[in-house]
């Protein structure tokens, strides 16, 4: 009697939550399909805004799987051309103007500057310019979409099964089970610190010197979108990592002081009282790195940077 | 002062010496860090095994091995002034070299004469000048004499196959003990490759960019030397990750579109043995790129630093305590420390 309650209560207690399964794939499915129905929005500017937000949002809550497929051919940066400090977008966008229809090709597309393809480019060009030329936007939707569909591919037909197999012959990407467990741990950290650095950071700039123009994704007013999306997908993350319960309550946290910051584009940083909510927000990202660090990375007992640290 | 006397016989060893096979089957050397936080200097098979593991007092850089005796030169980390002459058979300390006062050694060495000198880079830190320190290996590593290594910041040292040349990786930053490892001199910084005959620099070359700093270099058997870069500028800049030069030639650069992924910095280099690949650690990027002259492969891992010739191709070493090898993988608890030598 005892044993087959507990034989029912083991198959009837959910799986453990594995980042793969749970996060991964997932958000890289989301994200293909967000772009692919990018791709088939006629030019119709407000059709086209509609479909570009969930296309936005889908990628800032898997920006952080830096590893594996997006890393390959510096995917990431097609994708989203951000930080962009010297404007290459609007110059790399105006270069592919010039060239003309003839350029505007899927191997036009693929040999031009990351800074003109992706979703920086194309919001300049649906917010900016009424997605005039049409056939240049589509190009651009085109291409964003097979960046995002060969990001979904790479997962599902290689990346994936190399992460759960470690160990075995052939895989020298991951030599046993704690590497695959760091991997996402740095993917999380390196998330966590280009939220707090970067999408906060960058606009935030000194109280003497606030940046707003260099907010993400400002034009379409995405900017605060991708970091409560930056955060979900990371709250999703590390829930599949670990119990790690305390992470969890600070994720809560730093989304309650996102929904406190009330200018979309995070233009409030450049007035003292608007900038205190986005300073608190950074905060409260950077209080989820502290104690993630404990919660979940120290359980991997991870040496990190060895080599990479060491200076010469 | 040492001189030209020395070196009357150059036998390059293009084989491992009995003498180092007989330990285990050795046939690379690593330092590494291990669980308990000790330091050690390990003989590696070509398999990937540890053959031997010789204790460290601290934290090791590279080493330099011995042709002909199972002997290691290990160097402490820069800006270390002390290196250890290991006796790889027993383990035990045959010499411990102390840098001459004002000098710290950078961590690498090279042996000159069939083993009969060993030549190691050597900062003169009150004035700055790059020095190459010589030491003779046959008489309990007595210090015969130093040189000018031809810039600021020399780290590695090699000897050029088949001769008794010196290429010296002078990576043109300036450090003061005073200052740990802080860099003194970025805003004139001028590294360089010279090359030294006899104790004197007879060629010296200089990249375009001069904020790529030279420090870790190696040589294929016609003399062409690989560079591998690191760059003083901001890590997502596009600059050169690493170059190659042919004495009485110019250098040429290559792999810009590699700097973003690299974060700008190339860990070690190595030739394969035929020299027709030319391999580049990034421990920052976790990867490392194998050129061949005209395609780019990578390789990731994480923290992966160590490389040299092995095999048709190459052994890598990280700092999880991976060694990929043609032959496989092996994971060992410990953390590799920058460079993997080959015996």
């Amino acid at each position: 009697m005892i044993r087959s309650l507990a034989l029912v209560l083991a198959l009837t207690a959910p799986a453990a939550a594995n980042p793969l399964d749970d996060h991964v794939l997932p958000r890289v499915a989301a994200f293909a399909g967000a772009t692919e129905a990018l791709a088939q929005t006629d030019c119709d500017v407000d059709a086209l805004k509609a479909a570009y937000a969930p296309a936005a949002t889908a990628w800032a809550a898997m920006s952080h799987l830096t590893l594996g497929p997006v890393e390959a051919e510096g995917r990431g940066q097609v994708v989203l051309f951000w930080p962009d400090g010297r404007d290459a977008t609007r110059r790399g966008l105006a270069l592919l103007r010039e060239r003309g229809a003839e350029g505007w090709t899927p191997e036009g597309i693929a040999r031009a500057s990351a800074a003109a393809r992706g979703l920086g480019a194309l919001e300049r060009l649906i917010w900016e310019a009424e997605a005039e030329p049409c056939a240049l936007t589509r190009a651009l939707t085109r291409d964003l979409a097979d960046t995002a569909a060969r990001i979904e591919t790479g997962w599902t037909n290689g990346f994936a099964d190399l992460m759960r197999t470690p160990g075995t012959a052939g895989n020298a990407r991951f030599l046993d089970e704690s590497e695959v467990r760091a991997a996402f741990f740095t993917a999380l950290m390196s998330g966590l610190e280009h939220l707090s650095d970067r999408r906060l950071g960058a606009p935030l700039g000194t109280f003497a010197e606030p940046r707003p123009a260099r907010a993400e994704l400002r034009r379409s007013g995405l900017s605060l979108a991708m970091v409560v999306a930056a955060l979900e997908g990371m709250r999703e993350l590390a829930a599949a990592m670990a119990d790690a319960p305390e992470t969890d309550a600070a994720f809560a946290r730093a989304l309650d002081a996102a929904r406190r910051v009330d200018t979309p584009d995070l233009s409030q940083v450049a007035e003292p009282g608007g900038r205190l909510r986005v300073e608190a927000l950074q905060t409260a990202v950077d209080a989820i790195r502290q104690v993630a660090d404990v919660e979940i990375g120290q359980g991997l007992g991870i040496a990190q940077g060895f080599n990479s640290a060491d200076g010469d | 002062m040492w001189s030209r006397r020395l070196f009357l016989a150059a036998g390059a060893a293009s084989t491992v010496a009995p003498a180092w096979a007989a330990l285990g089957g050795a046939r690379f050397l690593a330092a590494a860090r291990e669980p308990s936080g000790d330091y050690a200097l390990c003989g590696l098979t070509d398999g990937g095994d540890i053959a031997f593991r010789v204790p460290l007092t601290a934290r090791g850089h590279a080493a330099a091995a011995h042709p002909t005796r199972p002997e290691a030169v290990a160097f402490a980390r820069r800006p270390g002034t002390f290196a250890l002459v290991l006796d790889c058979s027993d383990g035990q300390v045959v010499r411990r070299l102390a840098a001459p006062d004002g000098r710290h050694f950078y961590g690498h060495g090279a042996f000159l004469d069939g083993g009969r000198v060993l030549a190691t880079t050597e900062n003169a830190y009150a004035s700055g000048a790059g020095r190459i320190g010589f030491w003779d290996a046959d008489a309990g590593y007595r210090r015969i004499g130093e040189v000018a290594s031809g810039g600021i910041g020399p780290h590695e040292v090699i000897r050029l196959p088949g001769t008794e040349i010196l290429a010296v990786a002078n990576g043109g930053i300036r450090t003061h003990p005073a200052h740990g490892r802080e860099k003194l001199n970025l805003d004139k910084m001028r590294p360089n490759l010279a090359y030294l005959d006899d104790g004197a620099v007879v060629e010296r070359i200089e990249l375009p960019d001069p904020k790529l700093s030279i420090r870790h270099i190696a040589a294929r058997a016609d003399g062409t030397v690989g560079m591998g870069l690191q760059s003083e500028r901001a890590p997502e800049e596009t600059v050169p990750m690493f170059a190659t030069h042919r004495r009485g030639g110019p250098p040429t650069v290559y792999g810009a579109h590699l700097a973003p992924g690299f974060a700008g910095y190339v860990g070690s280099v190595a030739w394969s043995r035929d020299g027709t690949r030319l391999a580049v650690t990034a421990p920052r990027g976790n990867r490392a790129a194998i050129w061949d002259g005209a395609e780019i492969e990578l390789l990731h891992r994480p923290d992966i630093c160590g490389v040299t010739a092995a095999g048709g191709g190459f052994a890598f070493t990280d700092g999880l305590g991976g060694i990929l090898t043609e032959r496989g993988t092996r994971k060992h608890p410990c953390n590799w420390d920058n460079h993997l030598v080959s015996l």
